[in-house]
């Protein structure tokens, strides 16, 4: 592959998951047995419900950890349903996730990976995947 | 927001936008940052620090690395050829290089500059 080609990867899709500080590795562990290549965590603040909750708000940190992850369509709803079980996302000031579809991505794909794509797709032609600009 | 009995609002209705986001490897940001900034019509950039893993195996199992995350907003004409720019720029098209998405937003808001006379 020469220097200036970018393999477009379309179908991928960005989850979001903003939780309270400490548990993001939990999830990003979740995530990676459900399939997920890789996780990217930052530290943020949060306000909201933390007010209504818990004696003075102390029950829920405000310090929150935004945890993002890449994978494709397919794995989407799959590993979505894993971080938010292993989050505990259906208790009540946990905390927050979300789906943001994404029009196009791009990353280093190893010469092997690619070789595998291209030879799959020609011989199933169609089903997403990558595209060469 | 204050809206206007003719529908208008207060605040101003910017072009539709995208967003184009990287995650970069440490210290990475900045320079791919000013090198954006002489490009014209980006209309917002930021970044931050985080911590990304790998969770294939063969590349870093169970460890975590810092990484920049860059957030750009630019002009939807303009993003197909930031992105590539920036794909470039930030050599992400290597081994470790890191990742880059763009995602269409469906509001922003202009952030534009007044025209400020050379300082003497």
């Amino acid at each position: 592959m020469s220097e200036r080609e970018i393999t477009i990867l379309t179908d991928v899709a960005l989850i979001t998951c903003i939780v309270q500080r400490g548990l993001a590795d939990k999830i990003t562990k979740a995530a990676s047995e459900a399939g997920a290549q890789g996780a990217t965590v930052h530290f943020a603040r949060g306000v909201g419900v933390r007010e209504r909750l818990g004696v003075l708000g102390l029950a829920v940190e405000v310090e929150k950890e935004v945890i993002q992850i890449l994978v494709s369509t397919d794995q989407a709803d799959h590993v979505f349903e894993k971080m938010y079980l292993a989050g505990k996302l259906d208790t009540p000031g946990m905390g927050i996730m979300f789906i943001t579809p994404l029009e196009k991505a791009a990353t280093y794909i190893p010469h092997g990976v690619m070789e595998k794509l291209t030879h799959g797709e020609a011989s199933a032609t169609g089903s997403g995947g990558g595209s060469q600009e | 927001m204050t809206v206007w009995a003719d529908g208008t609002s207060s605040v101003p209705q910017g072009e539709d936008g995208k967003l184009i986001t990287c995650f970069l490897p440490k210290e990475k940001a900045l320079a791919v940052a000013e090198r954006v900034h002489q490009r014209k019509n980006m209309i917002s950039c930021d970044f931050t620090g985080g911590r990304g893993s790998g969770l294939v195996k063969s590349v870093c199992y169970g460890h975590s690395v810092e990484v920049d995350i860059l957030s750009i907003i630019v002009r939807a004409e303009e993003a197909d050829g930031l992105f590539e720019f920036i794909y470039h720029e930030a050599g992400i098209g290597r081994s470790q290089g890191g990742f880059i998405f763009q995602s269409a937003l469906s509001r922003s808001t202009p952030f534009a500059l007044p025209e400020l006379p050379e300082e003497p």
